[in-house]
């Protein structure tokens, strides 16, 4: 019995570890909604607080990924840019971005129309929304 | 020579042209010397802005100038048409030219519709004026349009 409480209080003295925020790794989908005109163009800010999540990679809706500067990268805040002289272009609502993000908080992602157009140059207002996925 | 060279004549005196009698009354006639001058203080504070004035719009205005037989009543007119054509080329210049060295669509900012606008103009075969060689490499080509897309998405 003795024993037994020495035991018990040898592993009471032991500090416990350190609580370390969850990581998660996550993925922001970045969707413009043209309302029907083709995307030709399109330019982005996203925006975190950093304490809550960092930017880790970017990928874009095809095989190349858009501009952005890679400055941004361990950090909250992010412009994301793209355009397309191809003939054959996509409307309606358009995945036009990949943001992968490791979380540590509950950060809220803004994002912001920077600029958009249509074939041709005509500046378009497409509407911006986000899917937040992984992480669980 | 008969009388002074008229304001084309003295124009071309300027410009390094012009015979060699006109050289010599200009270098002799106060009047003429003055109009001179006052064309090569003109042709300085042009020299930014390579667009000049349509031949046609300055024969006009040239043909309103031009002295008379009777009088010589033509250096107040010539000023102000000096003075005109220099504020027409100043506007002509500036509004051709982008505020923002790549603000191709001259809407005071540079971001992607830039890069795209220059790049299907690019695409067309269109020449472009080297006010568009925003890497100073010289030439405007893709390197451009790269450029510009970059700027649009720095941080800085």
């Amino acid at each position: 019995m003795i024993r037994a409480l020495l035991v018990l209080g040898l592993f009471a003295s032991v500090p416990a570890p350190a609580q370390q925020p969850a990581t998660r790794f996550v993925t922001v989908d970045v969707y413009a909604t043209t309302g029907g005109r083709p995307l030709a163009a399109w330019q982005i800010e996203l925006n975190c607080d950093p304490s809550q999540a960092k930017i880790v990679g970017v990928e874009g809706a095809g095989p190349k990924p858009p501009y952005y500067d890679p400055a941004a990268l361990d950090g909250g805040r992010i412009i994301l840019a793209d355009f397309s002289t191809e003939a054959s272009l996509p409307s309606g609502r358009v995945l036009v971005a990949r943001v992968h993000f490791q979380e540590t908080g509950s950060p809220v992602y803004t994002p912001t129309l920077m600029a958009a157009a249509a074939p041709g140059g005509e500046r378009l207002e497409p509407k911006i929304d986000l899917v937040r996925a992984g992480g669980k | 020579m008969d009388g002074h060279p008229d304001l084309l004549a003295l124009d071309a005196l300027r410009a390094g042209e012009g015979s060699a009698e006109e050289r010599a009354h200009a270098s002799q006639c106060p009047e003429c010397r003055a109009t001179l001058e006052g064309f090569r203080r003109l042709a300085a504070g042009l020299a930014p802005a390579p667009l000049g004035v349509p031949e046609s719009v300055k024969q006009q205005i040239l043909a309103r100038t031009r002295p008379s037989p009777r009088r010589r009543s033509w250096r107040p007119l010539a000023a102000a048409a000096a003075v005109l054509i220099g504020l027409g080329a100043v506007w002509v210049a500036r509004s051709a030219r982008p505020s923002l060295p790549g603000d191709v669509d001259r809407n005071g900012r540079v971001d992607i519709v830039d890069a795209y606008a220059l790049a299907v103009r690019l695409r067309s075969g269109e020449k472009m004026d080297l006010i568009y060689d925003v890497n100073g490499d010289g030439r405007v080509d893709e390197r451009d349009v790269e450029e510009i897309a970059r700027r649009s998405v720095s941080l800085r």
